[in-house]
């Protein structure tokens, strides 16, 4: 079989580099501010699918799925983010090893089930950023109306809500260590979210 | 900040709602004469008291139904679509105490 182009996000490589980047603050430490790490992973893979069809394709490959709103691993490599009863994004474990991400998207391309919904190009149209570090939780306090405490937000929650006035989902991922948020958001917004981060970041 | 309880995602600011207008009976556009096809669709009925409204959830894009007081803005109520299946989609029956404050 020929292997499928990837996709990359509207704004191409000049965007998104391909290699998964390290954690940067966003901030320097310098100028003070707060100490917050961001990683840009839209470049990384991931797998949304959606509509009728898409949880029982899924279940149907012996991946336990959570429950609304909860973020779960459901095999070795891969997380499962469930944001409705047939939309579920789904996220490697580790950026670094998208093996079973890939794995998963080739099974589902080829398969010929009459319904496993459809792609919702999560990939695309989603950017992902990781924040984390230190002062990660007093950032999140200042531009998400959620309560997102390290003793309320426990890690594999999830907030479908706002973050620097836009819609956001927010995930209580926990990454390299210490705690932290996967944050998924409308791709052309990603400069005007990284500003505003850092504006806050920066004000503190 | 006013706070309103998304039956999906819980208590959410105002400002992450949009709302859809009234819940109406449907209409069957096969029978329906022009003027009440034309009524259905550009005009609505305004009214003050507590009615149901279709309510959406931006950031998960959830629709939800809210009961709502047109004239105070108070949330009476919000529950999933399913609830109302079974039940009347008019209006409740407004009383002079509900409308005036």
């Amino acid at each position: 079989m020929q292997a499928m182009a990837k996709r990359r996000t509207p704004l191409g490589l000049s965007y998104a580099p391909p290699n998964v980047p390290s954690p940067a603050r966003l901030v320097p430490a310098t100028s003070g501010g707060l100490d917050v790490t961001l990683r840009d992973l839209t470049a990384c893979d991931r797998l949304g699918l959606k509509g009728r069809g898409a949880s029982g394709w899924l279940s149907a490959r012996g991946l336990a799925l959570p429950q609304s709103n909860c973020r779960a691993a459901v095999s070795a490599h891969v997380d499962a983010v469930r944001l409705g009863s047939e939309d579920i994004l789904l996220l490697p474990r580790s950026p670094e090893h998208p093996e079973g991400i890939q794995q998963l998207r080739a099974d589902w391309q080829v398969a010929t089930d009459v319904r496993k919904g459809f792609d919702a190009l999560r990939e695309e149209t989603w950017a992902w950023f990781h924040i984390g570090g230190p002062d990660v939780f007093h950032l999140m306090s200042m531009t998400c109306p959620v309560d997102l405490g390290l003793e309320r937000f426990l890690p594999g929650r999830v907030a479908q809500t706002r973050v620097a006035q836009m819609d956001c989902i927010v995930v209580r991922s926990d990454r390299a260590g210490g705690p932290g948020f996967d944050l998924f958001f409308d791709v052309t917004s990603s400069a005007f979210m990284r500003d505003s981060l850092t504006v806050l970041a920066s004000a503190s | 900040m006013k706070i309103m309880n998304c039956p999906f995602n819980g208590p959410r600011n105002s400002s992450e709602f949009t709302c859809f207008g009234p819940v109406r009976p449907p209409i069957d556009p096969d029978t329906a004469d022009d003027a009440a096809w034309s009524r259905h669709m550009f005009q609505l009925d305004n009214t003050p008291g507590v009615i149901r409204e279709w309510w959406r959830h931006t950031p998960s894009n959830y629709f939800f139904i809210a009961e709502r007081n047109t004239v105070t803005d108070e949330i009476v109520a919000t529950y999933e679509p399913a609830a109302l299946h079974g039940k009347a989609i008019t209006p409740k029956e407004i009383t002079p105490k509900e409308i005036m404050p």
